[in-house]
């Protein structure tokens, strides 16, 4: 076995110990598997943040999107910093209902806010319909970076099932206690990983980051201004990031991580915080335009990279030494892993709680939601393995459509929180707008007007639609409402 | 329901931060020159304004406790 592999399958075992022994004397119970007590505080809290939200893209389709289209890319960096500029105000309002009111999922607020069993098992299924494309797109980005670091010494099948056995074994065991403490190891690993490639890769081949965006600005002019070489402009980035920012928060993973800090406070000093990681973000785009650059000056080396996704382990096989190629495919594999056991346990934490418990099965008690939960842990890691192994397709654009389905919450969430006014059938009257102007654009073959994202025209359309609905039909109970206003007008104390 | 004063006051630091990535400012940051720290203009703007978000969001909290808990 090569170092690059040892490397990486070392750190895979390492992480797995530690998810297992996360979830040592811990008394088993719902709110401990899914939300792990709610006991999560300021570093625990942010590293499970960043690990989840920084997914294999921010290392396959980051860089293949800069070396193959360009500046275009940057809607990415964007749309982060947009998401936490929101979450600033929404987020510590998640985390204190989510403790009062006892949710551990994202549809659990919803039925209660709007009184609606058929909103929270409509939210959960859309929830989980959306998951398991990204899912599949994480479980195949991990076995690309194992496969593409080892120089093709192992396949990405066999990197995939090594890789999602111990995923699936420390989340079984330790719920999101040992998806927290895994992450703060991938968060570290991840940050070193992303932080150092650009200037390495830049340095071998260019001398510096600045010679090589003079040889880049010389051979590809239109990588890096809008519209870039892919013909995306400014109008597509602005609403892409837009978009992406707004619905980022809405991914049932993320919602429902927002529980497991332990307090308000907690999460607002975490929006402040979470910016700086963005900034590990930036190298890896200038990986991105000096493999294009590399490309532009001696094409051969472009006949090396079959695919986008593959330019930034191709650049680093071709010019760094096998630890160091070990180091990054660690790192990407723990930016996969750690996304995807996110992404596991809520997909099994909605089934068991939102679809059965309040659904199909409603005599279940918490305990055998917190069980159920877990036995679907390898099932829908087995469900999303079939779908890469069946029907492998291109990363960037499932992410994408995946984003603009989630978007579609964010009226009834946020106006939840902020306004009386929408009623029950107007928050489901809107999202299911939302979707099928989505699935019109997406499927039906039709342009959305202007060049927009076809998910931010089903959003525009999906405010209307509960703002329409909300004034005719009838309102919230008033006991309902005077509940929620209780909660949200009365911050925790620090 | 509603925001707080604090809040209110630091809304402003959200919309520099999200305002900072939109046209029309990104209209203007939409060039190559000058290269800052080696990046083309736009690239160098778009990192700036991530450090720009840690900035505002530190501003807006440091607003929002002193409004809400005097």
């Amino acid at each position: 076995m090569t170092i690059t592999l040892v490397i990486i399958f070392g750190w895979l075992l390492a992480t797995t110990i530690v998810g297992v022994m996360a979830g040592r004397n811990r008394a088993f119970s719902m709110e401990e598997y899914f939300v792990a007590g709610r006991s999560f505080g300021l570093v625990l809290f942010y590293t499970t943040a960043a690990a989840e939200i920084y997914s294999s893209f921010a290392f396959l389709g980051l860089a293949g999107w800069a070396y193959s289209k360009g500046i275009s890319i940057t809607y990415a960096l964007a749309y982060g910093s947009i998401s936490y500029a929101i979450y600033f105000f929404i987020g510590p309002r998640i985390n204190r209902l989510g403790k009062r009111m006892n949710y551990i999922s994202q549809p659990d607020y919803l039925e209660d806010r709007y009184g609606s069993k058929g909103l929270g098992i409509l939210v959960a299924v859309v929830g989980v319909v959306f998951i398991i494309p990204y899912l599949q797109l994480q479980i195949m980005g991990s076995g690309l970076i194992v496969q593409l670091a080892s120089g093709g010494a192992i396949t990405w099948q066999t990197a995939v099932l090594i890789s999602f056995v111990a995923a699936v074994i420390f989340v079984y065991v330790s719920g999101l206690r040992g998806i927290g403490w895994t992450n703060f190891m991938q968060a570290i690993i991840m940050l070193v990983g992303m932080g150092s490639v650009g200037f390495l890769i830049s340095n071998h081949y260019f001398g510096g980051v600045g010679k090589m965006f003079e040889t880049l600005v010389q051979l590809k002019p239109t990588h890096l201004t809008l519209p870039d070489t892919s013909g995306n402009g400014l109008f597509w980035y602005a609403s892409t990031a837009l978009l992406s920012g707004l619905g980022f928060w809405m991914w049932p993973h993320l919602f429902s991580a927002t529980y497991s800090a332990k307090s308000e406070h907690v999460v607002r000093r975490n929006a402040v915080i979470l910016p700086l990681y963005q900034l590990a973000m930036v190298p890896v785009v200038i990986v991105g335009f000096a493999v294009a650059a590399k490309v532009g000056m001696d094409p051969a080396f472009g006949a090396k990279i079959a695919k986008p996704d593959q330019a930034m382990f191709v650049a680093l096989l071709d010019s760094m030494p096998a630890w160091i190629v070990g180091l990054l495919g660690a790192g990407g594999l723990a930016a996969s892993i750690s996304t995807s056991s996110g992404l596991i346990l809520t997909a099994a934490n909605l089934t068991a709680r939102n679809i059965l418990q309040k659904g199909l099965k409603q005599d279940m008690t918490d305990m055998q939601v917190a069980k159920t939960g877990r036995l679907l842990v390898p099932v829908y890691t087995a469900v999303a393995l079939a779908f890469a192994f069946l029907a492998p397709s291109m990363l960037v654009n499932l992410l994408i459509t995946g984003y603009s389905g989630i978007t579609q919450f964010f009226p009834g969430v946020v106006l939840g929180i902020f306004s009386k006014k929408p009623t029950k059938a107007g928050v489901i009257a809107g999202i299911l707008v939302g979707l099928a102007a989505l699935f019109t654009y997406q499927f039906g073959g039709i342009k959305a007007p202007f060049g927009l994202q076809p998910g931010f025209v089903g959003l525009i359309l999906n405010f209307v639609t509960v703002l329409a609905v909300s004034s005719f039909t009838k309102p919230v109970e008033a006991d309902r409402l005077e509940r929620f206003e209780k909660v949200l007008s009365t911050e925790e104390a620090a | 329901m509603g925001l707080t004063k604090g809040e209110k006051k630091s809304l402003v630091f959200m919309l520099i931060a999200i305002l900072g990535f939109m046209p029309p400012v990104t209209v203007w940051a939409n060039r190559v020159e000058p290269f800052v720290l080696g990046m083309p203009f736009l690239l160098f703007w778009q990192s700036l304004m991530i450090f720009g978000t840690f900035v505002c969001m530190a501003l807006a909290y440091f607003v929002t406790e002193g409004a809400d808990r005097k």
